[in-house]
Protein backbone atom coordinates (compact mmCIF):
# COMPACT_ATOMS: atom_id res chain seq x y z
CA UNK A 1 0.00 0.00 0.00
CA UNK A 2 3.19 1.78 0.56
CA UNK A 3 4.80 1.30 -2.52
CA UNK A 4 1.35 2.57 -4.20
CA UNK A 5 0.77 5.41 -2.61
CA UNK A 6 4.63 6.22 -3.29
CA UNK A 7 4.23 5.92 -6.84
CA UNK A 8 0.82 7.86 -7.10
CA UNK A 9 2.46 10.79 -5.35
CA UNK A 10 5.62 10.34 -7.87
CA UNK A 11 3.50 10.69 -10.72
CA UNK A 12 1.65 13.75 -9.36
CA UNK A 13 4.63 15.57 -9.97
CA UNK A 14 6.47 14.51 -12.77
CA UNK A 15 6.01 16.45 -16.15
CA UNK A 16 3.96 15.28 -18.82
CA UNK A 17 6.71 14.81 -21.37
CA UNK A 18 8.83 12.75 -18.55
CA UNK A 19 5.37 10.27 -18.18
CA UNK A 20 5.26 9.59 -21.47
CA UNK A 21 8.89 9.32 -22.12
CA UNK A 22 8.72 6.47 -19.28
CA UNK A 23 5.75 5.22 -20.37
CA UNK A 24 7.36 5.01 -24.11
CA UNK A 25 10.30 3.04 -22.77
CA UNK A 26 9.46 1.07 -19.95
CA UNK A 27 6.06 0.59 -20.41
CA UNK A 28 4.22 1.54 -16.76
CA UNK A 29 0.88 1.51 -16.23
CA UNK A 30 0.92 4.04 -13.68
CA UNK A 31 2.50 6.65 -16.18
CA UNK A 32 -0.14 6.14 -18.29
CA UNK A 33 -2.90 5.96 -15.99
CA UNK A 34 -1.37 9.48 -14.28
CA UNK A 35 -1.88 11.13 -17.88
CA UNK A 36 -5.33 10.02 -18.84
CA UNK A 37 -6.53 11.19 -15.09
CA UNK A 38 -4.28 14.66 -15.37
CA UNK A 39 -6.39 15.42 -18.70
CA UNK A 40 -9.80 13.45 -18.60
CA UNK A 41 -11.57 17.20 -17.16
CA UNK A 42 -9.96 19.61 -19.85
CA UNK A 43 -9.72 17.07 -23.06
CA UNK A 44 -13.28 16.12 -22.17
CA UNK A 45 -14.54 19.65 -22.24
CA UNK A 46 -12.71 20.59 -25.41
CA UNK A 47 -13.73 17.73 -27.02
CA UNK A 48 -17.73 18.74 -25.93
CA UNK A 49 -17.51 22.35 -27.13
CA UNK A 50 -15.70 20.86 -30.30
CA UNK A 51 -18.62 18.24 -31.42
CA UNK A 52 -21.44 19.21 -29.28
CA UNK A 53 -22.42 15.98 -28.18
CA UNK A 54 -21.34 14.30 -24.92
CA UNK A 55 -21.93 10.93 -26.00
CA UNK A 56 -19.86 11.65 -29.28
CA UNK A 57 -16.65 13.34 -27.05
CA UNK A 58 -16.72 10.13 -24.88
CA UNK A 59 -16.08 7.96 -27.73
CA UNK A 60 -13.61 10.42 -29.08
CA UNK A 61 -11.45 10.83 -25.48
CA UNK A 62 -11.11 6.79 -25.14
CA UNK A 63 -9.76 6.39 -28.72
CA UNK A 64 -7.53 9.71 -28.64
CA UNK A 65 -5.75 7.94 -25.46
CA UNK A 66 -5.91 4.57 -27.65
CA UNK A 67 -4.30 6.42 -30.19
CA UNK A 68 -1.50 7.67 -27.62
CA UNK A 69 -0.78 3.87 -26.34
CA UNK A 70 -0.33 2.89 -29.93
CA UNK A 71 1.81 5.65 -31.25
CA UNK A 72 3.87 6.31 -28.09
CA UNK A 73 6.93 4.85 -30.29
CA UNK A 74 6.37 7.93 -32.57
CA UNK A 75 6.97 10.17 -29.49
CA UNK A 76 9.63 12.31 -29.45
CA UNK A 77 12.05 13.31 -26.26
CA UNK A 78 11.60 16.82 -25.04
CA UNK A 79 7.84 17.33 -26.89
CA UNK A 80 5.25 19.31 -25.26
CA UNK A 81 3.04 16.42 -24.89
CA UNK A 82 -0.26 18.88 -24.70
CA UNK A 83 -0.13 19.96 -28.24
CA UNK A 84 0.28 16.49 -29.40
CA UNK A 85 -2.48 15.10 -27.41
CA UNK A 86 -4.71 17.70 -28.91
CA UNK A 87 -3.68 17.36 -32.21
CA UNK A 88 -4.50 13.82 -31.78
CA UNK A 89 -7.61 14.32 -29.96
CA UNK A 90 -8.70 16.71 -32.91
CA UNK A 91 -8.03 13.89 -35.72
CA UNK A 92 -10.29 11.79 -33.50
CA UNK A 93 -13.01 14.71 -33.57
CA UNK A 94 -12.59 14.96 -36.91
CA UNK A 95 -12.88 11.56 -37.96
CA UNK A 96 -16.17 11.25 -35.65
CA UNK A 97 -17.85 13.98 -36.76
CA UNK A 98 -16.82 12.52 -40.37
CA UNK A 99 -18.10 9.10 -39.38
CA UNK A 100 -21.97 10.45 -37.82
CA UNK A 101 -22.38 12.27 -40.78
CA UNK A 102 -22.00 15.57 -39.26
CA UNK A 103 -19.11 16.97 -41.67
CA UNK A 104 -17.13 19.37 -39.38
CA UNK A 105 -17.13 23.29 -42.00
CA UNK A 106 -13.51 23.25 -43.59
CA UNK A 107 -13.77 26.23 -45.37
CA UNK A 108 -12.15 28.73 -44.70
CA UNK A 109 -13.70 31.25 -46.50
CA UNK A 110 -14.43 34.10 -43.33
CA UNK A 111 -13.86 37.03 -45.37
CA UNK A 112 -17.52 37.93 -45.73
CA UNK A 113 -18.96 40.58 -43.33
CA UNK A 114 -17.28 42.75 -40.61
CA UNK A 115 -14.19 40.77 -42.30
CA UNK A 116 -11.67 38.93 -40.63
CA UNK A 117 -8.36 40.24 -41.54
CA UNK A 118 -9.27 43.89 -39.80
CA UNK A 119 -6.37 45.16 -37.72
CA UNK A 120 -6.97 44.74 -34.11
CA UNK A 121 -7.92 48.44 -33.07
CA UNK A 122 -10.68 48.47 -35.75
CA UNK A 123 -12.02 44.53 -33.84
CA UNK A 124 -11.92 46.10 -30.35
CA UNK A 125 -13.56 49.40 -31.93
CA UNK A 126 -16.41 47.15 -33.33
CA UNK A 127 -16.83 45.28 -30.18
CA UNK A 128 -16.52 48.04 -27.57
CA UNK A 129 -18.25 50.47 -29.83
CA UNK A 130 -22.05 49.36 -29.12
CA UNK A 131 -22.87 50.89 -25.66
CA UNK A 132 -24.80 48.28 -25.07
CA UNK A 133 -24.04 45.24 -27.26
CA UNK A 134 -25.88 43.54 -29.65
CA UNK A 135 -26.73 41.17 -26.96
CA UNK A 136 -27.96 43.35 -24.35
CA UNK A 137 -31.72 42.36 -25.07
CA UNK A 138 -31.36 38.16 -24.29
CA UNK A 139 -30.72 37.18 -21.33
CA UNK A 140 -29.66 34.31 -19.29
CA UNK A 141 -30.49 30.88 -20.59
CA UNK A 142 -31.49 32.86 -23.57
CA UNK A 143 -28.34 34.26 -24.55
CA UNK A 144 -26.31 31.55 -23.70
CA UNK A 145 -28.59 29.05 -25.95
CA UNK A 146 -27.43 31.91 -28.63
CA UNK A 147 -23.63 31.79 -27.43
CA UNK A 148 -23.58 28.17 -28.57
CA UNK A 149 -25.74 27.96 -31.42
CA UNK A 150 -23.44 31.02 -32.98
CA UNK A 151 -19.74 29.16 -31.99
CA UNK A 152 -21.28 25.78 -33.58
CA UNK A 153 -21.97 27.73 -36.82
CA UNK A 154 -18.45 28.75 -36.95
CA UNK A 155 -16.24 27.20 -39.50
CA UNK A 156 -14.60 24.68 -38.46
CA UNK A 157 -10.96 26.46 -38.44
CA UNK A 158 -12.20 29.64 -36.22
CA UNK A 159 -14.54 27.47 -33.82
CA UNK A 160 -11.34 25.23 -33.13
CA UNK A 161 -9.03 28.63 -32.60
CA UNK A 162 -11.68 29.83 -30.60
CA UNK A 163 -12.40 27.21 -28.45
CA UNK A 164 -8.71 26.63 -27.76
CA UNK A 165 -7.76 29.90 -26.92
CA UNK A 166 -10.89 31.07 -24.64
CA UNK A 167 -12.03 27.44 -23.24
CA UNK A 168 -8.98 26.20 -22.76
CA UNK A 169 -6.65 28.51 -22.47
CA UNK A 170 -3.98 27.46 -24.40
CA UNK A 171 -1.07 29.69 -25.69
CA UNK A 172 -0.96 30.62 -29.28
CA UNK A 173 2.50 28.47 -29.77
CA UNK A 174 0.07 25.70 -28.51
CA UNK A 175 -2.13 26.93 -30.67
CA UNK A 176 -0.05 26.68 -33.56
CA UNK A 177 1.64 23.17 -32.68
CA UNK A 178 -2.16 21.91 -33.04
CA UNK A 179 -3.00 23.32 -36.19
CA UNK A 180 0.08 22.79 -37.43
CA UNK A 181 -0.16 26.85 -38.64
CA UNK A 182 1.70 29.89 -37.99
CA UNK A 183 1.26 31.95 -34.80
CA UNK A 184 0.31 34.89 -36.94
CA UNK A 185 -2.47 32.80 -38.49
CA UNK A 186 -3.88 31.92 -35.21
CA UNK A 187 -4.29 35.70 -34.56
CA UNK A 188 -6.10 36.07 -37.55
CA UNK A 189 -8.11 33.36 -36.86
CA UNK A 190 -9.11 34.64 -33.73
CA UNK A 191 -10.03 37.92 -35.10
CA UNK A 192 -12.00 36.59 -37.77
CA UNK A 193 -13.69 34.40 -35.13
CA UNK A 194 -15.18 37.36 -33.07
CA UNK A 195 -15.69 39.66 -35.52
CA UNK A 196 -17.79 36.59 -37.24
CA UNK A 197 -19.70 36.06 -33.49
CA UNK A 198 -19.80 39.92 -33.68
CA UNK A 199 -21.87 40.47 -37.15
CA UNK A 200 -23.96 36.67 -35.97
CA UNK A 201 -25.51 38.91 -33.03
CA UNK A 202 -26.01 42.20 -34.60
CA UNK A 203 -28.08 40.84 -37.79
CA UNK A 204 -29.77 38.52 -34.78
CA UNK A 205 -30.44 41.79 -32.84
CA UNK A 206 -31.57 43.76 -36.44
CA UNK A 207 -33.93 40.54 -36.98
CA UNK A 208 -35.17 40.91 -33.26
CA UNK A 209 -36.48 44.46 -33.31
CA UNK A 210 -38.16 43.93 -37.31
CA UNK B 1 -0.72 49.04 -25.13
CA UNK B 2 -1.55 47.73 -28.19
CA UNK B 3 -4.83 46.50 -29.75
CA UNK B 4 -3.52 43.01 -30.04
CA UNK B 5 -2.27 43.20 -26.22
CA UNK B 6 -5.87 44.74 -25.30
CA UNK B 7 -7.16 41.24 -27.18
CA UNK B 8 -4.86 39.16 -25.67
CA UNK B 9 -4.85 40.41 -22.32
CA UNK B 10 -8.73 39.97 -22.77
CA UNK B 11 -8.22 36.35 -23.72
CA UNK B 12 -5.19 35.53 -20.91
CA UNK B 13 -2.74 34.94 -23.46
CA UNK B 14 -0.60 37.81 -22.60
CA UNK B 15 2.72 36.41 -21.16
CA UNK B 16 3.32 37.17 -17.66
CA UNK B 17 5.76 39.93 -17.74
CA UNK B 18 3.95 41.49 -20.42
CA UNK B 19 0.70 41.33 -18.34
CA UNK B 20 2.16 42.73 -15.23
CA UNK B 21 3.40 46.04 -17.24
CA UNK B 22 -0.20 46.12 -18.91
CA UNK B 23 -1.34 46.13 -15.60
CA UNK B 24 0.19 49.11 -14.63
CA UNK B 25 -0.40 50.67 -18.15
CA UNK B 26 -4.35 50.39 -16.90
CA UNK B 27 -3.93 51.26 -13.38
CA UNK B 28 -2.11 54.84 -14.17
CA UNK B 29 -5.13 55.21 -16.97
CA UNK B 30 -8.34 54.94 -16.26
CA UNK B 31 -9.92 55.44 -19.72
CA UNK B 32 -7.61 52.68 -21.11
CA UNK B 33 -8.79 50.48 -18.17
CA UNK B 34 -13.08 50.92 -18.70
CA UNK B 35 -11.73 50.47 -22.82
CA UNK B 36 -10.04 46.95 -21.88
CA UNK B 37 -12.83 46.12 -19.36
CA UNK B 38 -15.55 46.93 -21.72
CA UNK B 39 -14.03 44.60 -23.69
CA UNK B 40 -13.43 41.62 -21.89
CA UNK B 41 -17.06 41.71 -21.44
CA UNK B 42 -18.00 42.31 -24.75
CA UNK B 43 -16.01 38.91 -25.53
CA UNK B 44 -17.37 37.43 -22.81
CA UNK B 45 -20.92 38.11 -23.70
CA UNK B 46 -20.55 36.98 -27.63
CA UNK B 47 -18.37 33.85 -26.65
CA UNK B 48 -18.79 32.47 -23.16
CA UNK B 49 -22.23 30.40 -22.80
CA UNK B 50 -21.36 29.91 -19.36
CA UNK B 51 -21.93 26.35 -19.53
CA UNK B 52 -19.84 24.42 -17.22
CA UNK B 53 -18.74 20.66 -18.87
CA UNK B 54 -17.86 18.04 -15.99
CA UNK B 55 -16.71 14.56 -17.36
CA UNK B 56 -18.83 11.55 -16.81
CA UNK B 57 -17.81 9.63 -13.68
CA UNK B 58 -15.40 7.09 -14.37
CA UNK B 59 -14.45 8.55 -18.09
CA UNK B 60 -10.32 8.02 -17.38
CA UNK B 61 -11.25 4.37 -16.20
CA UNK B 62 -13.17 3.62 -19.66
CA UNK B 63 -10.20 4.63 -21.47
CA UNK B 64 -7.86 2.90 -19.22
CA UNK B 65 -10.10 -0.29 -20.05
CA UNK B 66 -10.05 0.64 -23.72
CA UNK B 67 -6.59 0.34 -23.83
CA UNK B 68 -6.14 -2.60 -21.73
CA UNK B 69 -8.29 -4.30 -23.85
CA UNK B 70 -6.61 -3.41 -26.66
CA UNK B 71 -3.48 -5.14 -25.16
CA UNK B 72 -5.32 -8.24 -24.96
CA UNK B 73 -6.21 -8.25 -28.33
CA UNK B 74 -2.98 -7.29 -30.22
CA UNK B 75 -3.54 -6.38 -33.95
CA UNK B 76 -0.88 -5.92 -36.60
CA UNK B 77 0.50 -2.42 -35.77
CA UNK B 78 0.99 -3.33 -32.01
CA UNK B 79 3.92 -6.17 -33.38
CA UNK B 80 5.37 -3.09 -34.98
CA UNK B 81 8.36 -1.82 -33.19
CA UNK B 82 7.91 1.52 -31.59
CA UNK B 83 11.44 2.65 -31.49
CA UNK B 84 13.64 1.36 -34.34
CA UNK B 85 17.35 1.79 -32.84
CA UNK B 86 19.94 3.05 -35.48
CA UNK B 87 22.11 0.18 -36.98
CA UNK B 88 24.98 0.31 -39.31
CA UNK B 89 23.70 -2.81 -40.81
CA UNK B 90 20.63 -0.47 -42.07
CA UNK B 91 22.90 2.00 -43.42
CA UNK B 92 24.85 -0.67 -45.46
CA UNK B 93 21.65 -2.14 -47.03
CA UNK B 94 20.34 0.61 -47.68
CA UNK B 95 23.45 2.31 -49.31
CA UNK B 96 23.86 -1.61 -51.77
CA UNK B 97 20.10 -0.66 -52.52
CA UNK B 98 20.70 2.63 -53.28
CA UNK B 99 23.96 1.85 -55.54
CA UNK B 100 22.41 -1.02 -57.19
CA UNK B 101 19.77 1.22 -58.36
CA UNK B 102 22.25 3.29 -59.48
CA UNK B 103 24.05 0.70 -61.26
CA UNK B 104 20.95 -0.70 -62.81
CA UNK B 105 19.78 2.86 -64.07
CA UNK B 106 23.40 3.79 -65.19
CA UNK B 107 23.50 0.53 -67.94
CA UNK B 108 20.46 0.70 -69.72
CA UNK B 109 21.20 4.91 -69.46
CA UNK B 110 24.88 4.34 -70.99
CA UNK B 111 23.47 1.56 -73.82
CA UNK B 112 20.82 3.55 -74.77
CA UNK B 113 23.49 6.66 -75.05
CA UNK B 114 25.73 4.56 -77.26
CA UNK B 115 23.09 3.75 -79.46
CA UNK B 116 21.85 6.56 -80.01
CA UNK B 117 25.29 7.30 -81.10
CA UNK B 118 25.48 4.69 -83.54
CA UNK B 119 21.95 5.52 -85.04
CA UNK B 120 23.29 9.61 -85.58
CA UNK B 121 26.24 8.41 -86.87
CA UNK B 122 24.70 5.98 -89.42
CA UNK B 123 22.13 9.18 -90.50
CA UNK B 124 25.19 11.35 -91.67
CA UNK B 125 27.27 8.45 -93.21
CA UNK B 126 23.44 8.06 -95.01
CA UNK B 127 23.20 11.36 -96.09
CA UNK B 128 26.98 11.34 -97.02
CA UNK B 129 26.29 8.14 -99.00
CA UNK B 130 23.78 10.30 -100.98
CA UNK B 131 26.02 13.35 -101.69
CA UNK B 132 28.53 10.29 -103.13
CA UNK B 133 26.66 9.09 -105.05
CA UNK B 134 25.37 12.06 -106.88
CA UNK B 135 28.92 13.11 -107.46
CA UNK B 136 29.61 10.11 -108.57
CA UNK B 137 26.86 9.97 -111.21
CA UNK B 138 28.31 13.05 -112.49
CA UNK B 139 32.27 12.50 -112.65
CA UNK B 140 31.51 8.44 -113.29
CA UNK B 141 33.68 7.86 -109.74
CA UNK B 142 33.84 8.76 -106.57
CA UNK B 143 36.04 11.89 -105.48
CA UNK B 144 39.71 10.83 -105.98
CA UNK B 145 41.96 13.18 -103.83
CA UNK B 146 45.06 13.61 -104.78
CA UNK B 147 48.56 12.75 -104.00
CA UNK B 148 50.10 14.76 -100.87
CA UNK B 149 46.39 16.03 -99.53
CA UNK B 150 44.69 15.13 -96.77
CA UNK B 151 41.93 12.68 -97.19
CA UNK B 152 39.28 14.47 -95.83
CA UNK B 153 40.06 16.81 -99.07
CA UNK B 154 37.16 14.60 -100.13
CA UNK B 155 34.51 16.49 -98.37
CA UNK B 156 35.99 19.80 -99.75
CA UNK B 157 35.40 18.26 -102.95
CA UNK B 158 31.89 17.20 -101.95
CA UNK B 159 31.28 20.68 -101.21
CA UNK B 160 32.64 22.26 -104.32
CA UNK B 161 30.53 20.09 -106.76
CA UNK B 162 27.41 21.56 -104.98
CA UNK B 163 26.58 17.68 -103.69
CA UNK B 164 27.36 18.38 -99.88
CA UNK B 165 24.75 20.05 -98.10
CA UNK B 166 25.56 20.08 -94.82
CA UNK B 167 29.18 19.79 -94.07
CA UNK B 168 28.27 18.24 -90.24
CA UNK B 169 27.49 14.87 -92.42
CA UNK B 170 31.06 14.40 -92.66
CA UNK B 171 31.55 13.80 -89.49
CA UNK B 172 30.23 10.87 -86.68
CA UNK B 173 28.75 13.33 -84.05
CA UNK B 174 30.58 10.93 -81.12
CA UNK B 175 33.82 12.06 -82.46
CA UNK B 176 33.36 15.30 -82.56
CA UNK B 177 34.25 17.16 -79.39
CA UNK B 178 33.43 20.55 -80.80
CA UNK B 179 30.46 21.27 -81.94
CA UNK B 180 31.13 24.79 -83.54
CA UNK B 181 33.31 22.99 -85.69
CA UNK B 182 35.83 25.25 -88.68
CA UNK B 183 33.72 25.11 -91.79
CA UNK B 184 35.19 23.98 -95.00
CA UNK B 185 36.63 26.74 -97.40
CA UNK B 186 36.15 26.52 -101.27
CA UNK B 187 38.67 24.08 -103.38
CA UNK B 188 41.31 27.29 -104.32
CA UNK B 189 41.20 28.18 -100.56
CA UNK B 190 41.81 24.98 -99.21
CA UNK B 191 44.80 24.40 -101.80
CA UNK B 192 46.29 27.91 -100.24
CA UNK B 193 45.89 26.88 -96.77
CA UNK B 194 47.25 23.43 -97.03
CA UNK B 195 50.39 25.43 -98.47
CA UNK B 196 50.24 28.04 -95.74
CA UNK B 197 49.20 26.08 -92.92
CA UNK B 198 48.81 22.74 -92.87
CA UNK B 199 47.56 22.37 -89.07
CA UNK B 200 44.64 24.64 -90.13
CA UNK B 201 43.78 22.02 -92.69
CA UNK B 202 44.13 19.05 -90.53
CA UNK B 203 41.84 20.96 -87.90
CA UNK B 204 39.17 21.18 -89.95
CA UNK B 205 38.96 17.80 -91.36
CA UNK B 206 39.56 16.36 -87.54
CA UNK B 207 36.99 13.86 -86.96
CA UNK B 208 35.80 13.23 -90.68
CA UNK B 209 34.77 9.53 -91.59
CA UNK B 210 37.63 7.78 -92.98
CA UNK B 211 37.30 7.57 -96.78
CA UNK B 212 38.04 5.12 -99.50
CA UNK B 213 41.08 5.84 -101.40
CA UNK B 214 41.06 3.73 -104.53
CA UNK B 215 43.01 1.01 -105.57
CA UNK B 216 45.91 0.75 -108.14
CA UNK B 217 45.67 -1.36 -111.17
CA UNK B 218 47.98 -4.11 -112.05
CA UNK B 219 50.28 -1.16 -113.82
CA UNK B 220 50.73 0.53 -110.42
CA UNK B 221 48.55 3.12 -111.54
CA UNK B 222 46.42 4.75 -108.41
CA UNK B 223 42.51 5.35 -109.45
CA UNK B 224 39.08 6.15 -107.87
CA UNK B 225 36.41 3.68 -106.68
CA UNK B 226 34.17 3.73 -110.13
CA UNK B 227 30.72 4.37 -109.89
CA UNK B 228 29.46 0.91 -110.40
CA UNK B 229 32.47 -1.15 -108.60
CA UNK B 230 32.63 -5.03 -109.95
CA UNK B 231 31.82 -5.44 -105.71
CA UNK B 232 30.23 -4.22 -103.24
CA UNK B 233 32.75 -1.59 -101.11
CA UNK B 234 32.95 0.25 -98.28
CA UNK B 235 33.27 3.84 -99.28
CA UNK B 236 33.65 5.56 -95.94
CA UNK B 237 33.27 4.49 -92.07
CA UNK B 238 33.83 5.71 -88.75
CA UNK B 239 37.77 6.32 -88.59
CA UNK B 240 40.29 4.09 -86.67
CA UNK B 241 42.44 5.15 -83.77
CA UNK B 242 45.93 6.09 -85.24
CA UNK B 243 49.34 7.11 -82.92
CA UNK B 244 50.87 10.23 -82.34
CA UNK B 245 53.24 9.06 -85.52
CA UNK B 246 49.90 8.69 -87.71
CA UNK B 247 50.43 4.96 -87.39
CA UNK B 248 47.01 3.12 -87.28
CA UNK B 249 46.32 1.32 -84.68
CA UNK B 250 44.64 -2.50 -84.01
CA UNK B 251 40.77 -2.30 -83.02
CA UNK B 252 38.12 -0.88 -83.63
CA UNK B 253 37.31 3.22 -84.00
CA UNK B 254 37.18 5.13 -80.98
CA UNK B 255 34.10 6.67 -82.06
CA UNK B 256 32.04 4.10 -80.28
CA UNK B 257 33.51 3.15 -77.80
CA UNK B 258 36.10 0.60 -79.94
CA UNK B 259 32.38 -1.59 -79.86
CA UNK B 260 32.65 -1.74 -83.40
CA UNK B 261 31.98 1.09 -86.52
CA UNK B 262 29.53 1.59 -89.04
CA UNK B 263 30.56 1.23 -92.69
CA UNK B 264 28.84 3.18 -95.51
CA UNK B 265 29.15 0.78 -99.19
CA UNK B 266 29.20 1.92 -102.63
CA UNK B 267 25.13 0.90 -102.68
CA UNK B 268 24.10 3.33 -100.21
CA UNK B 269 23.47 0.96 -97.28
CA UNK B 270 25.53 1.45 -93.65
CA UNK B 271 26.43 -1.26 -91.47
CA UNK B 272 27.48 -1.39 -88.01
CA UNK B 273 30.53 -3.80 -87.93
CA UNK B 274 31.93 -5.30 -84.62
CA UNK B 275 35.10 -5.65 -86.59
CA UNK B 276 37.80 -4.70 -89.41
CA UNK B 277 37.12 -7.56 -91.54
CA UNK B 278 34.61 -7.01 -94.69
CA UNK B 279 35.49 -10.37 -97.10
CA UNK B 280 38.27 -12.67 -97.82
CA UNK B 281 39.27 -10.07 -100.22
CA UNK B 282 39.20 -7.27 -97.94
CA UNK B 283 41.08 -8.58 -94.49
CA UNK B 284 40.92 -5.22 -92.91
CA UNK B 285 38.82 -2.13 -93.72
CA UNK B 286 41.61 0.64 -92.89
CA UNK B 287 44.41 -1.05 -94.00
CA UNK B 288 45.09 -2.96 -97.86
CA UNK B 289 46.02 -6.21 -98.03
CA UNK B 290 49.79 -5.10 -97.96
CA UNK B 291 48.40 -4.02 -94.29
CA UNK B 292 49.19 -0.61 -95.10
CA UNK B 293 47.41 2.82 -94.96
CA UNK B 294 47.63 3.07 -98.97
CA UNK B 295 44.99 2.26 -101.74
CA UNK B 296 43.59 -1.15 -102.09
CA UNK B 297 46.27 -3.73 -104.75
CA UNK B 298 43.48 -4.82 -106.40
CA UNK B 299 39.80 -3.42 -107.48
CA UNK B 300 37.62 -5.54 -104.57
CA UNK B 301 40.77 -4.60 -101.86
CA UNK B 302 39.62 -0.91 -100.08
CA UNK B 303 41.59 0.71 -97.71
CA UNK B 304 39.56 3.90 -95.44
CA UNK B 305 41.99 6.27 -94.39
CA UNK B 306 41.80 8.77 -91.34
CA UNK B 307 40.81 12.07 -92.92
CA UNK B 308 43.54 14.30 -91.73
CA UNK B 309 46.37 11.50 -93.02
CA UNK B 310 48.19 12.50 -96.25
CA UNK B 311 47.78 10.04 -99.54
CA UNK B 312 51.18 10.38 -99.87
CA UNK B 313 51.53 7.71 -97.08
CA UNK B 314 50.29 5.41 -99.56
Amino acid sequence: MMKALGVVEETDQTTDEVLLSRYRDEGRTADFDALVHRYERELYRYLVRYTGDAALAEDVFQNTFLQVHLKRGLYEDGRPVRPWLYSIATHQAVDALRKSGRHPTISLDHRGGSGGDSEPSALIDLLVGDAEGPLAELQGEERKEWVRSAVEKLPDALKQTLILAYFQDLKYREIADIQKIPVGTVKSRLHAALAKLQEMAKSAQHDGSE
Amino acid sequence: MTAQEMLDYAFGLLDEPRRITCEREMAADPALFQRVARLGVSIATLVDDGEVIEPPTGLAVRALATVERRKQKPQFQDFVPTRVPFRWADVAVAATVFFASILTLTVPLLQARAKMGQTACAFNLGKLGVSLAKYSSTHGNYPFVPASYPVGTYGVMLQESSNLPDPSILACPSAIRNQNHPPLPDYDRFRRLLAESPKSCNAMLEGHFAYNVGYRRPSGEAVPVPETPASLMPIASDGPACDSQGQILDGNSPNHGGHGQNVLFTDGHVSWRRNRWVSDLDRDIFLNNANRPAAGLHSGDSALIPSVMPVSLR
